[in-house]
């Protein structure tokens, strides 16, 4: 995983398998430059014996493998910048998974393709609503496929002109309140 | 031409450029279309799936395939990443492993254009990661 927002589409597919009918991606970077990776879900939760074992990479629920690596590679990028995961759930109801970079680390991750990530989710799965919360000190960005595709009157976003014109709408908000690949990983 | 900043601008140039799109009506069969499910699990994205997947949505509509393209999880075939799995109308699926963007072109020219098969089809009754010793 060579990417924050790679981190965040790949935890976002465990929200959907979990019947997920609506996910956050949420970002929120501090003053301090703490940056917070949250991905929120109404999907079927975990229960408490899982949840103690979803750090442990040899733990999955899956079927088709042995090892589950979403979360402890999370954790591990988290951790090398002196940051932690954090995860909460609700049987039933949800989870959201929480992790926390500090960016000033020379060995955090660079963002990546936040919009790319966004638009693929929202396509591929588009009963779902995917939402995409960013803040940062110098403003707030939200959007949401579901009222994207209200307000467009489109039935999904498949449409290429649609996917590149969406593309640009975020990358342009997210430049505005300064969050760029180059400005949040700070390589020297 | 303005940044697009908002909904209502893009609504606007949208409707400045009398664009109008294209809909798959809800009625449309699933069985008429080409079906590609991208296998975006951990495994698949740290390999390329993003790409790969990415690709696939420009290139089948760019050259004209009526197709819906969808992420699956993990199809265990972890060590084949990017795995994709293509079901023609009316067959039955067939996936692909190790499908980075050159593999994917090759897939959509040959495979799903052409009705050829094309190397890199990993058979269904292949082991996956669980029964591979």
């Amino acid at each position: 995983m060579k990417e924050l927002s790679l981190h965040l589409l790949d935890i976002a597919e465990n929200s959907l398998t979990a019947g997920a009918t609506e996910v956050s991606l949420g970002l929120r970077l501090t003053n301090a430059g703490v940056l917070f990776l949250k991905v929120q879900d109404n999907g079927r939760g975990i229960d408490v014996e899982k949840l103690r074992q979803i750090e442990n990479p040899f733990f999955t629920t899956r079927t088709t493998r042995n090892v589950g690596l979403g979360v402890p590679l999370l954790k591990q990028h988290a951790e090398m910048t002196g940051g932690k995961v954090e995860i909460r759930s609700n049987p039933g109801k949800g989870t959201e998974i929480t992790a926390r970079f500090h960016i000033w680390h020379p060995d955090i991750q660079p963002l990546g393709d936040l919009e790319g990530c966004w638009m693929l989710l929202a396509v591929a799965n588009n009963e779902a609503n995917i939402l995409l919360n960013c803040e940062t000190p110098g403003g707030s960005f939200r959007i949401g496929s579901a009222e994207v595709k209200r307000e467009l009157e489109l039935e999904d976003l498949q449409d290429a002109e649609i996917r590149a014109d969406l593309k640009a709408l975020i990358r342009n908000n997210l430049e505005d309140i300064g969050l760029t690949n180059r400005k949040i990983a700070y390589k020297k | 031409m303005n940044k697009i900043k908002s909904l209502s601008d893009l609504k606007k140039i949208r409707e400045e450029q009398n664009r109008s799109i294209e809909l798959r009506s809800k009625g449309e069969a699933a069985e008429k279309l080409v079906q590609v499910k991208v296998a975006m699990a951990t495994c698949g994205i740290a390999s390329g799936a993003k790409e790969t997947m990415e690709f696939l949505m420009d290139s089948l509509e760019k050259r004209g395939v009526n197709a819906v393209v969808t992420q699956t999880g993990c199809m265990g075939y972890c060590y084949a990443e990017p795995t994709i799995e293509v079901t023609m109308p009316g067959k039955e699926p067939v996936v692909f492993g190790n499908v980075n963007t050159q593999k994917a072109d090759e897939i959509i020219e040959k495979y799903i254009k052409g009705g050829a098969l094309v190397d890199g089809i990993i058979p269904v009754n292949y082991e996956t990661i669980q029964t591979k010793e």
